[in-house]
């Protein structure tokens, strides 16, 4: 079986390492919410210094939205995003909530009878489920991606298995990447995987929808002062120390507003409860703007509930 | 050294001797653990109002330490502060019972003031909210458990900026209100605590008072400065001033002598608008000067900059590399200054924070760099304030000290301007007694580059620098905690005791906070 923090980069550090600086919190959607340090990156590391059983923190481990905003701050390099997922994999019992096991099992089973995809073109592209109900979109942002294969398996399975903690078979990750292994660059629609697809396709570019259309004349042209973008908060968190630089120089050009905080994180709209609009809120509040732009249909829906203001997909502006 | 058992309400007039450090006998460090006599009748009662304390080691365990690393105490119980009326009932019924109560921030203290050996952990950072902001009179109520950066964050939305708070993004306002907050402007305005215009506080018998220099004056002066003695703080109105970035300049010296001089010449000219100084080596120091006008700057380089004695970087490196040259037996000290400045003055410098040559948001770059170079598990950073006057004589004296015990380390040094209507909030505070105006503190940092020092080497290490104050009547920042024997060495009985009698009224059974000062 897979374990899914076997690549993970050997300089970053394991819990034990927690200082107990409370950076973390800064930054952290379940901070936000609960304003309970059992809820962040810093009380399960410290809890876990004490020798606390996992089953001891259930109600906090699932919690967690794998937003990433806690990595870049963390000045131990503590690997936090795997160690929430490992701790998830050592729970048996998964929240009914995040999905149902079995039936993720089914779609491992009916994925092996399937054909391996062939991709004719050197640049793919992984759509997630947010876009790819919105078909129109889809279409714009394939018709902006020149010579972009849109992969027809997303892995949105692997996603959902990694969030409940349930292993996922080898020969099903192995489906998933050996299409990819041929590519020169993958864009990613949302940044779930980023980490993972950086260290299992290390001859892969890996890169976020959001940089690869705002390197874009055209797009970039048509964003303006007023604007308020959305970054996806996963791919730039995984891939911050470059990221950044593209987005400060993005707002250099374009004077638009970003979802960054103080310390350049980027704010995400939503946290682990979907009627909790505290985070879609602090986005906007106090923004002077006149129409917000996003990456992810996912942060278009969670915005959606708490303002009126345009929101527009940046393949569509 | 013997250090008798002492029940909660029997404290004797000082537990510590005056020259109790002396010796650094390990059990003088970390106070003895309460014991947990009424806890669970205590627990019971508190449930009848529906507080809910945790017990559980996941909630117990997050606040075994403090920033300091150093002291260990585990609280029988953690309340995470919700609202004004839960704490004012917790502070009564433990009275009742007699449970020590230990509050916390951002738990950014070094000599365990934060940390509880037994009883209640009350967790102010629950009480997080911005209550209002007023733009046109230039003042914010926020609730005290809040992080000076989320305040910062909410304050940025409206375009403005607190005045002044530590270069850590984790401290609290709560907190820092009650120990002083030192800033890189603290020599135009101030500490932290001086910009409190009135506070919200539960005292320790679990009343809920108001408090301002107009309105229950006594307690306002006692609470400001009073670090957590004689209540919590659970709102606070600040003073804040609309935002500007950062006109950032710096001097590099390779005498520490000169630099402070030079410091102190911009301080007492109030030339620029922030100052500072932090060293790599006590070769290779850097003066921070820095500017909200333009107008200002210009000022400062028609009429001063030719009179400061520090270099430009081009200029210190040419100088360090024609002083290496010829000692060249010191090219360890060389290679760890060139890293040095490899790997920090980027960090300074990131684009991201940069614009036009002016810095923004100089506490999230601060503290970054803070954390990244020198922070870690352990902090240890003895300090010492002093008037103008001593202050150079106190930092080579101190230098010498860390010299002695440590190859690596930082000195951060900064002025902090003085309040005389403020002047009765400095007694017994960080503010050394004999300055006037201007007071200067200078926090000595070991970088310990994964080094395994034992805690007694730290301690004694710790007890020189302080010692050094006792003998220039200095005051310290971190005087609570592990380092409080030197309360009496540095204060005298007399102002000692008359703040024990004052605690002592405030709170009958000695439960807040009671191995922080007395």
């Amino acid at each position: 079986m897979f374990k899914v923090t076997r690549n993970f980069r050997q300089t970053h550090q394991n819990y034990s390492h927690c200082s107990g600086c409370s950076l973390c919190l800064l930054v952290c959607p379940m901070w936000r919410q609960h304003h309970d340090s059992r809820f962040t990156p810093q009380g399960h590391a410290k809890a876990l210094q004490q020798a606390v059983k996992v089953e001891e923190l259930s109600e906090t481990i699932f919690a967690c939205h794998a937003c990433g905003a806690c990595q870049p701050v963390c000045p131990e390099n503590i690997a936090i995003i795997p160690m929430f997922m490992n701790l998830r994999q050592q729970l048996a019992e998964k929240p009914a909530a995040l999905g149902n096991v079995a039936s993720i099992q089914a779609k491992w089973l009916e994925n092996a009878t399937q054909p391996i995809e062939k991709i004719k073109t050197s640049s793919g592209f992984l759509a997630d489920n947010h876009l790819r109900q919105h078909p129109e979109i889809l279409q714009q942002v394939l018709t902006l991606l020149v010579k972009t294969t849109l992969i027809s398996d997303n892995g949105e399975d692997i996603i959902q298995a990694m969030h409940m903690g349930v292993e996922i078979p080898s020969a099903r990750l192995e489906r998933f990447l050996h299409p990819l292994r041929k590519l020169k660059q993958l864009i990613v629609s949302e940044g779930f995987l980023y980490t993972n697809l950086q260290q299992w396709l290390p001859k892969v570019k890996i890169r976020s929808l959001g940089e690869v259309l705002t390197r874009l004349p055209n797009i970039h042209s048509k964003l303006c002062a007023t604007d308020l973008y959305i970054i996806e908060c996963r791919a730039y968190h995984a891939d911050f120390e470059r990221l950044v630089k593209h987005y400060d120089q993005l707002r250099k050009t374009v004077f638009c507003q970003f979802n960054l905080d103080l310390q350049r994180i980027a704010i995400p709209t939503t946290s682990d409860n979907i009627h909790d609009h505290r985070q879609a809120k602090w986005v906007l509040e106090g923004r002077q703007i006149e129409r917000i732009v996003v990456e992810s249909m996912a942060d278009s829906a969670a915005l959606q509930q708490v303002t009126d203001l345009p929101i527009v997909h940046l393949a569509t502006i | 050294m013997d250090i008798p058992v002492i029940e909660i309400g029997t404290l004797p007039p000082d537990p510590v001797a005056p020259d109790a450090l002396q010796g650094i006998k390990r059990q003088q460090t970390n106070p003895s653990r309460w014991q947990g006599e009424n806890w669970q009748a205590f627990i019971t009662k508190l449930a009848t109002y529906a507080i809910e304390i945790r017990q559980d080691l996941a909630s117990c365990g997050i606040f075994v330490t403090d920033a300091g690393g150093v002291a260990y105490g585990m609280p029988h119980g953690v309340l995470i502060a919700r609202n004004v009326e839960q704490i004012a009932t917790l502070f009564k019924t433990a009275q009742t019972y007699r449970i020590p109560i230990t509050v916390r921030g951002g738990g950014l203290t070094t000599e365990g003031e934060s940390v509880a050996y037994g009883g209640i952990l009350l967790d102010m950072t629950g009480m997080s909210q911005v209550l209002y902001i007023d733009t046109e009179k230039c003042i914010v109520r926020t609730q005290a458990g809040i992080f000076w950066h989320s305040l910062a964050e909410v304050l940025r939305r409206r375009g403005m900026d607190y005045l002044s708070a530590p270069l850590n993004l984790t401290a609290s306002v709560g907190g820092t209100l009650g120990v002083g907050g030192i800033d890189v402007n603290s020599a135009r305005f101030g500490c932290s605590a001086d910009q409190a215009i009135s506070l919200q506080v539960v005292t320790p018998t679990g009343e809920i008072v108001e408090c301002s220099d107009t309105e229950n004056i006594e307690l306002f002066k006692r609470v400001i400065l009073g670090y957590g003695q004689f209540g919590v703080i659970t709102e606070a109105t600040l003073k804040i001033r609309p935002f500007t970035p950062l006109r950032m300049h710096y001097f590099y010296y390779g005498s520490l002598r000169n630099t402070i001089e030079d410091l102190i010449l911009l301080d007492k000219n109030a030339v620029c608008d922030y100052s500072g100084i932090l060293t790599m080596m006590d070769k290779a120091i850097t003066l921070l000067v820095a500017f909200d006008s333009e107008e200002k700057e210009q000022k400062f380089q028609q009429q001063w900059k030719n009179r400061l004695r520090g270099y430009g970087e081009l200029g210190f490196t040419l100088r360090s590399a024609v002083y290496y040259a010829f000692h060249f037996w010191k090219l360890k000290e060389a290679w760890f200054l060139f890293n040095r400045k490899r790997c920090l003055f980027p960090e300074l410098q990131r684009s991201e924070y940069m614009q036009d040559k002016q810095m923004f948001d100089r506490t999230v770059v601060f503290s970054r760099a803070v954390w990244n170079f020198w922070g870690g598990r352990q902090m240890i950073i003895p300090d010492l304030a002093t008037n103008v006057d001593k202050f150079v004589t106190v930092v080579e004296k101190a230098n010498k000290v860390c010299q002695k015990y440590f190859p690596y380390y930082a000195l951060y040094c900064v002025g902090i301007k003085l309040h005389p209507e403020h002047q009765e909030h400095y007694e017994l505070s960080c503010i050394p007694p004999d300055a006037t105006e201007l007071a200067y503190g200078c926090e000595f940092e070991p970088m310990l580059n994964h080094e395994i020092y034992s805690r007694d080497y730290i301690q004694s290490f710790k007890n020189e620098i302080y010692d050094i104050g006792v003998e220039n009547q200095c005051s310290y920042y971190r005087f609570g905690g592990m380092m409080k024997g030197y309360i009496r060495r540095v204060f005298g009985d007399e102002l000692v005791d008359k703040h024990l009698a004052m605690k002592r009224q405030a709170d009958p059974n000695m439960i807040l906070n009671r191995n922080v000062i007395f």
